[in-house]
């Protein structure tokens, strides 16, 4: 390894391919997609809340589960936060906002404690999800996306621009921590900007309104927000925008301003992974009626201390390693904890697309066959995609790019708070996070059960 | 003169479209029926039982085994008591064997839109000689009331009132009772959804019974009789009879019952539950509440006149 820091080199604007810019450009991007995609969101809910209570029969299920929260990782990854641009929730705050909404400021305190309010949402739905039944049961996913549509609509009303997105959406928070690992960014040209006296990217303009989730991006150091709805590139008048291809996890390593909760949100995100692993493979029903036994015979009671470990176990092996790190990178372990915390970003990334792999992989014909069978016709049989072998690879590999993409984030991160200790620095986390990544490998080598 | 730009026309001409064609699927949805129960014989019932407590639903069964010429009573009995003499199509040769591998009931909830109101105007009880099969296959996917066959017994009531020929039940009838009281022994622990591995569809909001019903004969189904009826063969003599009807079904069990006049010992049956459906009123109250309350407020809100700042002047 070298000591001197990586910079970042000229990337292609994709924005100077004729095409890409014209569609950028067009009144059709986003609405091309967003529109559609909140009609097929509709029937979704639909479908969930009056279809088939069986999973395995209800195409909301199959469509929600088994296609779109696999690929949401793997669009993060490849496109940032494309999909906010294109999401339901975002459109019908957009149509919402535009016909009866108020307009108010954010509150302070949304932008204050948005992110643990997030962080508190994202718990509690992997509590709920497990207690109540939210994934197994299309009723609990209708009443989840249900909420999510009134809790979108309600700050619509009230607030302006996508408030909910920026401060509010669990989705939006476990995006915006993906965003950072993606390998494409948008950013503003400074020099371009320094002349600039109109400020439409923010404030909006003719051709376009501004930015919905409160970005400058002649400021702008991070992809964590930004969801390339393109309203800044038909804004500008100086054609300052660009939209450059990057070194995943590149963003990690230049981190100017960690921030604790964000951190917090990556080790939460690495405990929901691991509960996610555990409660699928096969001997976690076993344990869980042992739990049960000791724990006055309540299931959700077994889960509860089940779920708390996992998630307080994450957080407290970080912590410790920000302890043993912080002695020589001369901060607070809150602060090293805050530095650090990103490293695990790609692993959580990797973690979850592992993860989905199987479900996308090993049951993904259920998503057509539900959708014949919803519109009137018959299909069934295998659900596998690809031989369960084949899957199990893919999992492997993804999550060793994991552990490298963290690795090599930690080692950046403490070349730049340690230039003289790095070493010492990053071996801490260095070793949770090959940790982590051995369990993510040995979970992924148990036998699962499938969400349909 | 207001121009109509181009690229917004696409936009929501797209749309339009789409959510056409979702409505249109929305409106289809009932084509494939998930199955609820079955036939000792091989036969299958399949309900939409979406909305159980709010609307009608279309309900179907498929009997692919029936003893030639025998005229053929199928009446659905609901936990409140009520009962619904279901109109019948005859089922061609061909079909019948289809169906007892899982066919679908793809006639039944496409063809028609006929309501209850339809139901009264069919035939409950009709009979199929073996000289008109080749007929039957000509009338499959209509309610019974077009299907032109001659009517061997009384008009349905389309309010489930008893028919006279129903009154009359023969003794053998009450022998079939008796088994079927044992039954719903086996029955009352049942907590099993129908939606099994082998069951595509699965079950939309109904279980079903575990074991399957014994027939009036007292024989055990074979271990093939599985919910879907996809058991690899074609029972008995191969004509049948398919049955649809739109009916509000309450919750509870229900039993789908045929009963044939010439062969008083075989009385198929087949029994379900409906259970509740839908999502909580609590929840969809609430939701729809908080939705529509905002928007109002929102809608008045943006029309008031503004204390400060007011750049909307007042009416």
């Amino acid at each position: 390894m070298t000591a001197s820091a990586p910079q970042p080199g000229p990337a292609r604007n994709l924005l100077d391919i004729p095409w890409v810019r014209a569609f950028l450009k067009s009144p059709l991007y986003p609405g091309i997609f967003a529109y559609p995609v909140l009609v097929v969101f509709g029937y979704i809910v639909y479908a969930l809340l009056w279809g088939p209570t069986a999973a395995s029969a209800n195409v909301g299920t199959s469509l929600t589960w088994v296609l779109w929260w696999p690929l949401i990782p793997i669009a993060m990854f490849t496109l940032g936060r494309f999909w906010c641009a294109i999401c339901p929730f975002g459109t019908l705050i957009d149509v919402v906002g535009k016909a009866v909404g108020l307009g108010r400021p954010v509150p302070v305190f949304l932008k204050r404690y948005g992110i643990w309010i997030i962080d508190a949402t994202f718990i509690l739905i992997t509590w709920s999800d497990h207690v109540f039944g939210v994934v197994e049961n299309p009723r609990g996913s209708g009443y989840l996306l249900g909420a999510m549509a009134t809790a979108a609509v309600v700050t619509a009303v009230l607030y302006q621009r996508r408030t909910w997105c920026r401060y509010l959406c669990f989705l939006g928070g476990l995006n915006g921590n993906y965003s950072r690992a993606s390998m494409v960014e948008l950013r503003a040209t400074p020099d371009i900007c320094a002349t600039c006296t109109t400020q439409s990217c923010y404030k909006g303009s003719a051709a376009a309104p501004g930015c919905p989730v409160f970005e400058f991006p002649r400021m702008m150091q991070t992809s964590a927000n930004c969801n390339f709805c393109a309203n800044c590139v038909k804004s500008c008048p100086n054609d300052s925008i660009r939209i450059s291809t990057r070194p995943p996890t590149r963003e990690l390593w230049f981190m100017n301003r960690p921030k604790f909760e964000e951190s917090f949100l990556a080790a939460v995100i690495v405990g929901i992974v691991i509960v996610q692993n555990v409660t699928m493979i096969g001997w976690w029903g076993g344990l869980l009626e042992r739990l049960t036994a000791l724990l006055l015979g309540s299931e959700a009671l077994a889960f509860t201390a089940a779920f708390i470990v996992a998630m307080v176990l994450p957080i407290a092996v970080i912590a410790a390693a920000a302890h043993l790190s912080a002695r020589h990178t001369g901060e607070t372990w809150k602060k090293n904890f805050a530095r650090f915390g990103y490293a695990v970003i790609a692993l959580d990334l990797a973690g979850h697309i592992a993860h989905n792999l199987f479900h996308l992989l090993s049951e993904g014909k259920s998503v057509l066959y539900t959708t014949i069978n919803a519109f009137g016709g018959y299909a069934g049989g295998n659900l596998a995609v690809l031989p369960m072998n084949v899957v199990q690879g893919l999992q492997f590999l993804v999550v060793g790019l994991g552990i490298v993409g963290s690795l090599f984030t930690a080692y950046q991160i403490a070349r730049r708070a340690a230039p003289g200790t790095w070493k010492r620095a990053v071996l801490p986390h260095a070793v949770v996070i090959v940790l982590f990544g051995l369990l993510s490998i040995y979970l992924f080598t148990l036998p699962m059960v499938h969400r349909v | 003169m207001t121009m109509i730009h181009p690229d917004r026309f696409l936009l929501r001409s797209g749309a339009a479209v789409i959510t056409a064609a979702l409505l249109s699927g929305l409106a289809g949805a009932g084509g494939s029926l998930p199955v609820v129960a079955t036939f000792p014989d091989g036969g299958v019932v399949r309900g939409d039982f979406l909305k159980p407590s709010a609307g009608v639903n279309t309900f179907t069964f498929e009997l692919p085994s029936v003893p030639e010429g025998a005229a053929v009573h199928v009446r659905l009995t609901g936990p409140e008591g009520q009962s619904i003499d279901m109109p019948l199509t005859a089922l061609p040769t061909e079909e019948a064997g289809a169906d007892a591998h899982g066919g679908h009931a793809e006639a039944a909830p496409a063809a028609g839109i006929a309501g209850p109101g339809d139901a009264a105007h069919a035939e409950p009880v009709t009979t199929v000689p073996a000289a008109d099969q080749d007929h039957a296959q000509t009338t499959p996917d209509h309610p019974a009331g077009e299907s032109g066959h001659e009517s061997a017994g009384p008009p349905a009531s389309p309010h489930g009132d008893e028919p006279a020929a129903h009154t009359d039940e023969p003794g053998a009838h009450v022998d079939d009772t008796e088994a079927h009281t044992g039954e719903d022994d086996v029955h009352a622990d049942d907590t099993h959804a129908s939606d099994s591995a082998a069951d595509p569809h699965g079950s939309a909001t109904v279980t079903s019974d575990p074991a399957p019903s014994q027939d009036a004969h007292g024989t055990t189904p074979e271990p093939h009789d599985t919910a879907q009826g996809m058991d690899g063969h074609a029972h008995g003599p191969a004509a049948g009879y398919r049955g649809w009807t739109r009916v509000r079904l309450t919750p509870g069990r229900w039993t789908l019952e045929a009963r044939m006049d010439d062969m008083p010992g075989h009385t198929p049956k087949a029994d379900f539950t409906v259970v509740p459906g839908g999502p909580s009123p609590l929840f969809t109250g609430t939701a729809g509440l908080l939705m529509l309350g905002f928007t109002g407020f929102g809608f008045v809100h943006r029309r008031l006149p503004q204390r400060k700042g007011n750049k909307v002047t007042p009416a």
